[in-house]
């Protein structure tokens, strides 16, 4: 077995699901996104690994096509995608100083792509631009001393809302934030075909982002989602990566450095075997308990046991919206009580034990053992004529923190990764927007 | 969490209603056609057609045999596969001693009713096309099946 240069290696044994370890490999590498592409796994003993090197995508090898619903292959997949986009760019091994800067931290934010009229969006790699509502923060300079010094993310995060619904409220009373980041592939392939205007994208052909495909090894198309908790009374710094950064708020356009601990993660892979996309959802391990599994003194992010002792009974509601009107700085807000409505399969949560295992044996105070796979939603038949979707499996997948009011399995609202962004279109004709919402927020004319 | 439908459920269901296994296969994954059946039908009536449907695969019959056998078996085989075929096409069951009270179990029963696909199209509020999906025609019938 190979490993692309930088790649980085730490074995455990775990017979009941490497059995399928086979079935994900990934060849050469793409320096641009300082992402690595993995040559392996190719036997049982080659994982879990905590490597660097990104796959491409999921090969069935000599066994064909899958069972209907064996999702082991593509939890594989999952694991491998968030340990190489957690890794550290020197290369150090995924956790092994315990916490680490990401290699995803350094993609470009969303809004750096959705420029006003008239302008380019910067080359790949170049900083973001501070806010002005930022740079107007009272003792900004030493804000900015504080991210250097930590350098986990140089991030400004305000995006608080959910997709369809609203705001997750934390038992501190702060509002959970988000931000979305895409890969260089992604990245330039709106920047080069000028999908970065209404004019373009009207004058653009079928959306198509670049794929990844064990033909030529190359990545394709990736985006994270993160979602963020402001790190306060009650929550332990040392269970979770964190990130100091501005938070902004633009309904008060006000700005404030914050120490965030990362609650929630979706990657989105684009694959030559999956053109619906891979999605992996990832989430803190203290996130919430399953529903009515409450562990009787457990502390959660997101639950609280005696919620009613301290607000309305009605405020208590498991995944309940918070009351409007939804404002940041407005105070004494009720926290949402947050359940997870589907358990997670117990293959998937196999697969998070093992490498947990692996991450506990490089630091048993790695961050990233705190960390747990929800399941990855992909297309078991992704040409099928009668369904754009490609048959996806699981029919349903939500992450708690960003899909907290959108859990279950009620047709069409509930939430369904590829059934949502198959919906996604850019311009004003309502194109396809290749299964991202990006482009749909696109506001330059021309 | 439902129980995994034995194989014969998908193989005597799919000789019931002409579509494949597979496309079954993937409507059971979102909506549990063969464990509801049994809650709402009546406990044991799906284990009986079924022992007579793998009494008529060890005898070597050919499919059409037995489904012709099966919807003429009578009371109660002959009413549990009936009930069966409306279930998968309608996605509404009534329990076998009181046939007025059909029931569509839940949303995903609804959207995975085959009768859907039989005419091609999708059913009211849930759609897996994308915008503008209208413009064209839709796949020919023998994709859907």
């Amino acid at each position: 077995m190979k490993f692309a240069e930088t790649g980085r290696k730490c074995q455990t044994q775990n017979t009941s699901v490497k059995r399928r370890a086979g079935l994900v490999v990934a060849t050469a590498f793409v320096a641009a996104a300082a992402l690595y592409a993995w040559a392996g796994p190719k036997d049982a003993a080659d994982w879990p690994v905590l490597t660097a090197a990104h796959p491409v995508d999921v090969a069935h090898g000599a066994a064909g096509t899958p069972v209907l619903g064996d999702h082991a292959a593509y939890d594989l997949f999952s694991w491998m995608s968030f340990v190489a986009l957690n890794s550290s760019p020197d290369g150090t091994v995924l956790g092994k100083t315990g916490d680490n800067e990401t290699l995803w931290s350094s993609w470009m934010e969303d809004f750096q792509v959705l420029v006003t009229d008239g302008q380019t969006p910067p080359p790949w790699g170049t900083p973001m631009q501070v806010p002005a509502a930022c740079k107007a923060v009272s003792g900004a300079q030493d804000v900015s001393r504080v991210i250097s010094h930590t350098a986990k993310m140089h991030g400004v995060v305000g995006l608080f809302d959910q997709a369809q619904a609203g705001p997750l409220i934390d038992r501190n009373g702060a509002y959970v934030r988000y931000e979305i980041l895409i890969n260089a592939p992604m990245y330039d392939y709106i920047r080069d075909n000028g999908l970065y205007t209404q004019a373009g994208l009207n004058a653009f052909g079928q959306i198509d982002f670049p794929a990844g495909s064990l033909d030529t090894g190359q990545i394709g198309a990736i985006m994270v989602k993160a979602a963020w908790k402001v790190l306060g009374v009650g929550d332990d710094p040392t269970r979770f990566h964190v990130s100091r950064a501005y938070v902004v708020d633009e309904q008060a356009n006000t700005c404030a450095p914050e120490l965030l601990g990362l609650v929630g993660f979706h990657i989105s892979t684009k694959t030559k075997s999956a053109p619906q996309w891979i999605w992996s959802t990832f989430e803190h391990v203290d996130n919430a308990p399953d529903k009515g599994e409450a562990r009787p003194g457990g502390h959660y992010n997101f639950y609280d046991a005696d919620c009613a002792s301290r607000q309305p009974t009605s405020s208590c509601v498991p995944n309940a919206l918070p009351e409007t009107p939804w404002n940041p700085q407005n105070p004494g807000q009720y926290s949402v009580q947050v359940e997870r409505v589907t358990p997670i399969d117990p293959q998937t949560a196999a697969m998070t034990a093992s490498f947990q295992q692996a991450l506990r044996d490089v630091n048993p105070n790695s961050v990233w053992a705190n960390y747990m796979l929800v399941g990855t939603q992909y297309p078991q038949r992704p040409t099928d004529p009668t369904d754009p979707q490609g048959r996806p499996f699981p029919p349903y997948l939500a992450n708690t923190t960003i899909e907290t009011f959108l859990q279950g399995d009620t047709p069409p609202v509930s939430s369904s990764c590829i059934a949502c962004h198959n919906r996604a279109t850019a311009t004003a004709s309502a194109k396809p927007s290749d299964f991202t919402y990006i482009l749909s927020r696109v506001t330059a004319k021309d | 969490m439902s129980i995994q439908p034995p194989s014969a459920f998908f193989d005597l269901s799919a000789l019931l209603t002409g579509f494949t296994v597979q496309t079954l296969e993937f409507a059971q994954q979102s909506a549990d056609f063969f464990g509801v059946f049994d809650e709402i039908y009546g406990s044991g009536h799906m284990a009986k057609l079924l022992s007579v449907y793998d009494a008529h695969v060890q005898a070597g019959d050919a499919p059409n045999d037995i489904g012709k056998a099966i919807l003429d078996a009578g009371s109660p085989v002959e009413d549990t596969a009936r009930a069966l075929m409306a279930f998968w096409y309608l996605g509404q069951v009534a329990p076998l001693n009181d046939p007025e009270n059909l029931q569509i179990p839940s949303g995903n029963h609804y959207a995975q009713a085959l009768v859907w696909r039989a005419v091609q199209a999708h059913p009211t509020g849930v759609s897996t096309q994308q915008f503008g999906y209208w413009a064209n025609p839709p796949a020919p019938l023998n994709d859907y099946l």
